[in-house]
């Protein structure tokens, strides 16, 4: 096992996936510092979200490996510790409300408090106190409903496919705001976006993926 | 997850079939007195070895389908759907797994006991309680019961063997549907193995018992037919077993591997295929 970099917070190399015949991610490389914020954009089908649910240990990678605080994905622990993801439409429980949907979620491992639960709702934008069930939600407040479960424990490392998706010009300040502040608190963040203007904004760093290769690296000056 | 219309279903499906087992029973000119244990017998006793009734066999399928169909998503579905967001936060495949096992154990005895009640208070509409075996069923004019056998017997031999058959079962069942990344698939397959076992079992006493679903007919067991050689409880338990057990280890394998997310759902891909 290689020697872990302290101020690597991800490190991903030559990481391929194939589904049937398909090579989604080919021999993808990445590393992606503590503390900092880095986007990944491209068009439909680049590869883009496969290489987050790979990270996140939910997909399995064909060939390569992912280490995530120095520990290898998918053999010293299945998930990175610590981390929140915010991948696909989460699959809420559409008849509870946004504040029970959360509770049944951290209940599996007790580690938050209701009020830590609301807390995160409120840091949102969402009311802990609004008992509509989340079917009634617009797309624009579970994706916010999903930002927060992500938060919800607290991690040091986020993990977020299009987090602005759906979100109005309040919303996506807010979100951006949230993420700025987040990183200034030392969580390191790994983020996709259709948006050029989102992730200049945003991140520390910029990759162009295409066809499943990181094509490029960007650091955009501040 | 369970809801409200599970139970609903459940309930209607076992109730009329407690009751429509009493109106069958109700229609034989017996000199005997029958009470609703009778009406319990033709419900579980599932399909006989010596004919092709084709109301025996959907009495004992039907039930055993709608177990089938109501859990038949419960982890391909939550694989697709929810299990981004659980299966991180239980932190790993095997433990949602096994979590998943423990659901599927305690929902085939629960839907056993809710149906066998259900069907009791079906069967009490037409015909009267009563805490024995009923004259007509010891007679032997239809079924043989052996002298021993009293109601509580009955019972457990009612609970273990459907139990345990739609538990190994349905086992199987989800194992496919997340193998195949499919529950509708694995729904069906499962539904026409149970369907084959009873075909290939009739007539052929020599294979009834090592035919897979063949444990929950009782009638296809040595000690309600003694054409049918060496097809105990103890056997039928046994098998299922070793069911479980089988398909149990291969799914903690496969499970470890998944991937945890919808394929079909996924647009791009879907367009390459």
């Amino acid at each position: 096992m290689k020697e872990f970099e302290t101020n690597l917070a991800i490190i991903v190399e030559n990481v391929s996936k194939r589904i049937g015949k398909r090579i989604v991610l080919d021999k993808v490389s990445l590393q992606v510092p503590v503390g900092q914020i880095y986007g990944i954009r491209g068009p439909n089908g680049a590869g883009k979200s496969m290489l987050l649910k790979v990270i996140s240990g939910l997909v399995r990678p064909s060939e390569g490996e992912v280490i995530a605080f120095g520990e290898r994905i998918g053999q010293d622990v299945e998930f990175p510790k610590q981390t929140g993801i915010l991948i696909e439409r989460p699959g809420f429980l559409p008849h509870y409300s946004a504040l029970k949907n959360l509770e049944l979620l951290a209940s599996i491992r007790n580690r938050v408090t209701r009020d830590d639960i609301a807390a995160t709702l409120y840091r949102v934008e969402l009311n802990p106190e609004d008992a509509r069930p989340v079917k009634t939600y617009s797309t624009g407040m579970l994706q916010r409903l999903g930002i927060a479960q992500a938060l919800m424990e607290k991690p040091r490392l986020l993990l977020l496919d299009e987090p602005t998706n759906s979100l109005d010009r309040k919303g996506i300040t807010d979100i951006h705001d949230l993420l700025k502040n987040l990183r200034a608190e030392g969580v390191t963040i790994l983020l996709t976006s259709h948006s050029s203007e989102e992730l200049k904004n945003l991140c520390d760093a910029i990759l162009w993926m295409e066809r499943g290769h990181l094509e490029s690296y960007a650091f955009p000056q501040p | 997850m369970l809801r409200q219309w599970h139970f609903l279903i459940t309930a209607i499906v076992f109730g009329m079939l407690g009751w429509s087992s009493a109106l069958y029973v109700s229609t034989f000119p017996a000199p005997f007195k029958k009470n609703i244990w009778d009406a319990i017998f033709v419900s579980f006793a599932g399909p006989g070895m010596w004919g092709t009734s084709i109301l025996e066999m959907l009495r004992w399928f039907v039930p055993h389908l709608l177990f089938f169909y109501l859990i038949g998503d419960m982890a391909e579905g939550e694989l697709q759907y929810r299990g981004p967001l659980v299966i991180p936060l239980v932190g790993s495949r095997r433990l949602w797994w096994l979590g998943k096992i423990t659901t599927l154990f305690i929902l085939a005895i629960g839907y056993t006991v809710f149906g066998i009640v259900t069907t009791i208070i079906g069967a009490a509409i037409a015909l009267p309680w009563a805490m024995d075996l009923s004259p007509f069923l010891r007679s032997g004019a239809l079924w043989t019961v052996p002298d021993t056998m009293n109601v509580m017997a009955l019972l457990a031999w009612f609970v273990s063997l459907i139990s345990s058959t739609l538990f190994a079962i349905s086992l199987l069942q989800i194992t496919l549907s997340v193998w195949w990344r499919r529950a509708f698939y694995a729904f069906t397959s499962i539904s026409a193995l149970m369907l084959l076992s009873w075909l290939l079992g009739i007539d052929n006493p020599i294979l009834v018992r090592w035919l897979p679903g063949s444990q929950s007919m009782l009638l296809r067991h040595t000690i309600f037919d003694s054409g049918v050689p060496n097809h105990s409880l103890a056997w039928s338990l046994g098998y299922n077993i070793v069911i479980v057990t089988v398909v149990f280890w291969t799914s903690i394998w496969h499970v470890h591997h998944v991937d945890i997310w919808n394929p079909t759902a996924d647009i791009h891909l879907k367009e390459e295929r």
